[in-house]
């Protein structure tokens, strides 16, 4: 296709091409095969645009006719059909023509055809021609070559996903069990292995142990692809004795050794999930396993060697004592990408023991020198870790001091992060340690600044010049970033309590700085210890920088290591995406319906859940895979909206009173935000009685009787309606509500382009969260353009009236149609619409 | 399983493009693109990533990236792995995997595809089975000068860039012929001392066959030949888990004459009946590209390069310094590497650098630059022989005194290099035998043996 390409050009291409495949529809003055050739290539340019995502659908009529008059030629049937699959399911009544051609050809002589429209049959994806397509699967299991049968094992596959009543009802899935029992063609087998196990699940299939035995002692029959099915079913099987473990281990240990990765982790995981009683065993199957994945993380394909390297960094943190003596094996090398030496790095952090250590330290010093920036950075970093894991720290911090005379401004950076931490860690060598001539301000890199700043507050007894080094800081106070602004106000206020004569003018510019600063944190920090100290100076010690008298105290671990219990749940895991993202699948799988494009077809509540699913990703975590019109609400939702609730007023306020007249009245309110700031210095010092510290700072500067949010106040201008805050309704309940009650107020809206942006921002939650403020709540949101649609509803209090609001957006037209259902008496109602606008006009921007 | 599975060329555009299960959004092949592309400052984005709950999993070859997407929590070295697979049949059936070979081809991929994966499960994936259902001519496409996959060996006498659909030609324009490749990369570190401190090589039997009728094929390898694992444990006989450990690699380190193999995976094909005695393999070879085996080794390698390097002040500037490389190349004075690259980071503090190099004639330096940027001196020479002895001089002007520190932040050089019909590892095939009862029956057989740098670092 050399024709100049692009989304310029399809009008002229469209009716060109239209043009064409109708003068192709009638022999004309052409040779047969010409003619042919004419086709052929007027489809391959169809195909082009289709593939580009041009649409092509105006040409069916043309296409189908074009090549059923040359109902011989495979070639040109084969694009018909990709033609056909790609645009069905938006040309459904277009495709119900081809349904006769595709039944003719599903009864052709070459099985290749046979195979081709059954295949093609069962992709077009529209339940409602269903009864077409099982009639030619159930024949197709019984054919005599195996390419169709194993194309109508994966047609049964098809059908149960768009409706498993029909798979029951003819019973196709006893017919697919005993074609895995008998079937000689291994494919055709495979397929049928993996459909019970998608639709029976693993477990129960497991269990059938004559089943899996059979499949075993065939293995090799089977392709890599298919291998990995059956072991994968291996996997959940549970052995009856020691002996039967031993026998499937041997049956399974050739597998160890093929070339396929895929293969050879399906087997390992296997191999442990088998001897996880057998203490002995295990360790003998990690010893065997070791050399494998030293022998694949060697590979030429950074991306296979990738997965693998995921794999064994889980391995290595189970067992580093198996690894340890093989850590040359995780060396990077200098062709590496950088997410392969990356992995390695951590893999070498995990693996550093007493006997290991300075050789690993050594050669993670040579990566220090690398030419990317981000893996020497890296290379410091697990210097910096295994200072904080292995016990004999001393000469690993000699070489992390040394980094710091580097001379690069990238090592010198992430070496003050790695040394805040390693000096909570062990603070007694804030003792002995001298910083060299580093000044603050000559470091570029905010976090590795904050570092250094917290490293001179909280070692300030120990350098004399603290508070010099942190003078230019402090008067540049504004233009520093947040993490900074943070810093220097703990640690002036550190210094303080160590130095009082020389820091009072810093502290003092500090909490001038901070009480001024638009960012909230920095404001509530400043405030808090400003209040502090007003109260008494020795309480306020107390609580920022822990007791003089007692000797500091070290941290014992890291929040950023992987807690045991995560681990496992990555464990049992092995051989999948989990172990990549170091998170259990149940934190960033979020099924979807399969073909969700058909979600207008259903009832409006349960077609909100469908239609957000392509698009909004974030919200339909709780949608069931294959549940139509499981409406996706769970609790943690709600949760999750009366939390950004209160968050969004704390926010209001703090942005409305910058000016520190009214610093007592945001005080209230933001003593929480205070809080949870603090939260982050906790960890820094030992100190206790925060919280009731906070509620008598609420109560001496909020000056009201009662801590009143925004939402509870609108609620007071209502006096009759009350909507109940946390109130909570059942979907099924919602939905059976909505169909019963009559529209009580409908009316439509325009929205201006900003307005449509913030809605759909951070997956519509921003908008529910704005709603939630009212006590009105979100049964289910969502959607991409070209509609969105969000679901709320709310209850009074009082009478225990239920309000359903049904919020439409189209976003080309930019209209939101509102419709509001309610059993509630009409003076209520009124009340309930007048506060809902009040709500969304709060929002419009 | 597999929701959609794309080719995008390298600015992006989609090549080839389906959709399985539909439960991921259209646009995803820009979502792919975008992520990738700003992934972090510039680096390529891993070959696994999540964007909004779908992930995204690619294999990039020939310059464009094979793409999978998913919902589910798949095995990622399964896709990965099926990637790989899908580029290597492409690879077959097109000569080579480029985006002018898949834009030429695209209705034969389809084609392929359509026989791959169905409902995003992989289904028959053999070179050899698919040849029954392709229908549409391959238009062979050999690929561009920048992508030459056999590290320039490729320009042999027939080139190799032929689709496996032309043994079934029967127009005598048909050529019998295979291709066996023994491929090694060398990973080797060299201290200050000059000592190697740690070397590897990963080394692959690579198989390309394009012989009519897929005749048996009997392979010898050296005799002296060891496979620690293989031959040192017991897993052999029934005795199975239990078993002895085996002896180590060391007892037989002292023996230089043999060829000592850590590990080795053979592929499905081969029948190793005759291996342990014989050190023959025997098999039918597929049609189309395979690896019969891969294997791994760090005992009596034959390093290819010693270099020496010292850095000294300049006499008559104390702003100045001297770098002086001595490099040899010490394979067999028939053999030559190619593309020979000698990289020197140098420290922030270097202005400007002037380069000069003692060279015998034929190994004609080809240039050197340096980047202010990166801080990066590179050599690079043409053709290096063996027995070489190549000195090089860089005159660096520094911004700041000259410090003995400087010493320590030279380097350390990093060498890339092929050298064509060379093994590291000192493996060779004794023979390769077709077996078929013809006497008119004579294919070409190509042996090629190349050895490349995976890492090869001298450090200061």
């Amino acid at each position: 296709m050399s024709k100049p390409r692009g989304p310029t050009k399809p009008r002229g291409e469209y009716a060109e091409l239209s043009a064409q495949l109708q003068g192709l529809c009638m022999t004309g003055k052409r040779s047969n095969i010409e003619l042919r050739q004419a086709k052929k290539e007027a489809f391959k340019k169809v195909i082009n645009y289709m593939t580009l995502g041009m649409d092509m659908a105006g040409l069916f009529p043309m296409m189908t006719s074009c090549a059923n008059l040359s109902p011989d030629d495979v070639v040109l049937k084969k694009m018909l059909y990709l033609y056909i699959t790609h645009y069905a399911a938006s040309t459904p009544d277009l495709a119900l023509l081809t349904i006769n051609q595709l039944h003719k050809d599903c009864q052709d002589q070459d099985p290749t055809v046979r195979g081709l429209a059954l295949r093609s049959l069962c992709s077009l994806r529209i339940p409602n021609l269903l009864e077409y397509v099982v009639t030619p699967v159930s024949a197709g299991l019984d054919d005599r070559h195996p390419y169709v049968r194993r194309t109508a094992v994966m047609g049964v596959l098809k059908i149960w996903h768009m409706s498993p009543d029909v798979v029951e009802a003819q019973g196709l899935l006893q017919h697919v069990q005993q074609l895995l029992g008998q079937d000689g063609d291994p494919q055709v087998a495979a397929n049928c292995l993996t459909l019970l196990m998608q639709v029976q699940g693993v477990k129960r299939l497991a269990s059938n142990k004559a089943l899996m035995y059979s499949l075993i002692n065939r293995i090799k029959e089977f392709s890599d692809w298919a291998q990995c099915q059956v072991l994968e079913l291996v996997a959940h099987y549970t052995p009856g004795s020691d002996a039967e473990v031993y026998d499937l281990l041997n049956a399974l240990e050739d597998r160890l050794g093929v070339n396929n990765s895929a293969v050879v982790l399906a087997t390992i995981k296997v191999f442990l999930y088998m001897t996880l009683s057998m203490t002995a065993t295990h360790q003998q199957v990690l010893e065997r396993v070791k050399e494998q994945l030293k022998s694949l993380i060697s590979r030429e394909d950074p991306a296979a060697v990738y997965a693998v390297l995921c794999h064994a960094r889980l391995l290595v943190a189970r067992a580093p004592m198996i690894f340890e003596g093989d850590y040359m094996a995780f060396y990077c090398r200098s062709h590496d990408s950088w997410y392969v030496k990356q992995l390695k790095m951590e893999i070498l952090t995990l693996l550093a023991s007493a006997s290991n250590v300075y050789d690993i330290v050594g050669e993670l010093t040579e990566y220090t020198r690398d030419i990317s920036a981000d893996t020497a950075r890296q290379a410091v970093k697990a210097v910096g870790r295994i200072a904080l894991s292995v016990a004999d720290v001393n000469g690993i911090v000699e070489r992390l001091l040394l980094f710091l005379e580097s001379g690069y401004d990238h090592i010198v950076a992430e070496t003050l992060v790695q040394l805040k931490d390693l000096l909570r860690r062990y603070p007694d060598l804030g003792e002995v340690f001298s910083m060299g001539d580093i000044r603050p301000s000559g470091v570029a890199d905010p976090e590795a600044r904050a570092a250094l700043v917290w490293i001179l507050g909280h070692f300030g007894q120990h350098i004399d010049t603290a508070p010099y080094l942190l003078q230019p800081l402090v008067e540049a106070f504004g233009s520093e970033p947040q993490p900074v602004k943070l810093a220097l106000l703990t640690a002036a206020a550190k210094l303080f309590f160590k130095k009082p004569g020389e820091s009072r003018k810093l502290l003092g510019a500090c909490l001038a700085g901070g009480l001024n600063d638009s960012d909230q944190d920095v404001h509530d920090r400043a405030l808090l210890y400003y209040r502090l100290l007003k109260q008494d100076v020795s309480t306020a010690q107390l609580v920022i920088a822990g007791d003089p008298n007692e000797p500091q105290q070290a941290m014992p671990f890291f929040t950023d290591e992987l807690p045991q219990e995560a681990q496992q749940a990555i464990f049992d895991e092995f051989n999948t995406l989990s172990v990549v993202y170091q998170q259990p699948a149940s934190s960033f799988v979020q099924s979807a319906q399969y073909h969700a494009q058909h979600a207008d077809e259903y009832d409006a509540p349960g077609g909100a859940a469908a239609a957000d699913a392509p698009g909004s990703a974030g919200s339909s975590g709780a949608a069931a895979a294959d549940g139509g019109d499981a409406l996706l609400v769970d609790t943690s939702t709600n949760l999750l909206d009366s939390v950004q609730q209160q968050e969004a007023n704390l926010l209001d306020l703090g942005d409305d009173e910058p000016s520190s007249a009214s610093l007592a009245g945001g005080a209230a309110a933001a003593a929480p935000a205070a809080a949870a700031g603090l939260g982050g210095l906790l960890d820094d010092d030992g100190l206790g009685g925060l919280d009731s510290l906070m509620g008598g700072l609420g109560g001496l500067s909020g000056g009201s009787s009662s801590s009143n949010g925004p939402g509870q106040q609108q609620q007071q201008q209502q006096q009759q309606l009350q909507l109940s805050p946390g109130f909570k309704l059942m979907p099924g309940v919602f939905q059976e509500r909505w169909r019963a009650l009559a529209p009580a107020e409908q009316y439509v809206d325009s929205l201006n382009m900003a307005t449509l942006a913030a809605l759909a921002a951070n997956d519509h939650k921003d908008f529910c969260g704005h709603v939630g403020q009212a006590n009105v709540y979100t049964m289910a949101c969502g959607g991409a353009a070209p509609m969105f649609k969000y679901y709320f509803y709310a209850q009074d209090g009082p009478s225990q009236c239920l309000f359903l609001v049904e919020m439409v957006v189209a976003t080309a037209s930019r209209h939101a149609t509102v419709t509001i259902k309610s059993d509630a008496p009409q003076p209520l109602l009124a009340q309930f619409v007048a506060v809902w606008k009040t709500v969304l006009l709060g929002f419009y921007r | 399983m597999i929701s959609q599975f794309f080719i995008l060329s390298p600015r992006g555009d989609v090549i080839i493009r389906r959709d399985y299960l539909g439960n991921v959004p259209k646009t995803s092949t820009e979502t792919f693109f975008r992520t990738s592309k700003f992934y972090k400052a510039g680096d390529e984005a891993p070959p696994i990533f999540l964007v909004d709950g779908v992930s995204y999993l690619s294999v990039k070859d020939g310059g464009v990236h094979l793409v999978a997407t998913t919902r589910d929590n798949v095995s990622p070295s399964f896709v990965l792995e099926f990637l790989k697979r899908i580029s290597i049949i492409i690879k077959d059936y097109c000569g080579s995997i480029s985006e002018e070979a898949i834009r030429k081809n695209f209705p034969l991929i389809y084609e392929l595809l359509d026989e791959l994966l169905d409902y995003g499960l992989p289904q028959n994936t053999s070179t050899e089975a698919l040849k029954t259902f392709v229908l549409n001519e391959p238009t062979v496409v050999a690929p561009p000068a920048s992508l030459k996959p056999l590290f320039g060996l490729s320009k042999g006498p027939t080139g190799v860039f032929k689709s496996v659909l032309d043994t079934n030609r029967t127009d005598g324009k048909r050529r019998d012929e295979i291709y066996v490749d023994v491929v090694e990369r060398l990973a080797v570190t060299f201290n200050a001392a000059g000592h190697a401190i740690s070397s590897q090589i990963d080394g692959s039997i690579q198989v390309k066959s394009y012989l009519a009728g897929n005749p048996p094929l009997k392979i010898k390898l050296n005799d002296d030949l060891l496979i620690t694992r293989r031959d040192g444990s017991g897993y052999a006989g029934g005795g199975g888990y239990g078993g002895g450990s085996g002896f180590s690699a060391g007892d037989y380190a002292a023996d230089s004459s043999l060829v000592i193999l850590d590990d080795v995976n053979f592929h499905e094909v081969a029948d190793l009946s005759a291996f342990d005695t014989e050190r023959c393999i025997s098999l039918v070879p597929p049609d189309g590209e395979f690896a019969l085996a891969n294997y791994r080794t760090s005992h009596a390698l034959r390093l290819p390069f010693r270099l020496s390097i010292a850095t000294e002040a300049d006499p008559a500037s104390d702003h100045k310094a001297l770098v002086r490389l001595r490099l040899w190349c010490d394979v067999p004075a028939d053999k030559a590497a190619s593309g020979l690259e000698v990289e020197l980071p140098l420290p922030g503090h270097v202005a400007r650098v002037h380069c000069e190099v003692d060279a015998p004639g034929s190994a004609a330096l080809a240039g050197w630059e340096f980047s202010d940027k990166t801080h990066l001196l590179r050599w690079r020479f043409k053709k290096v022989s063996g027995g070489m002895d190549l000195s090089m001089r860089a005159r660096l002007t520094l911004t700041k005194p000259f410090g003995a520190s400087l010493r320590t932040e030279v380097g350390p050089v990093n060498l890339k290099f092929t050298i064509p019909m060379f093994s590291a590892s000192r493996i060779s095939l004794k023979y390769l035998q077709i077996m078929r009862k013809d006497r008119n029956y004579n294919p070409q057989r190509w042996v090629r043996y190349v050895t490349s740098s995976n890492s090869y670092t001298f450090r200061t």
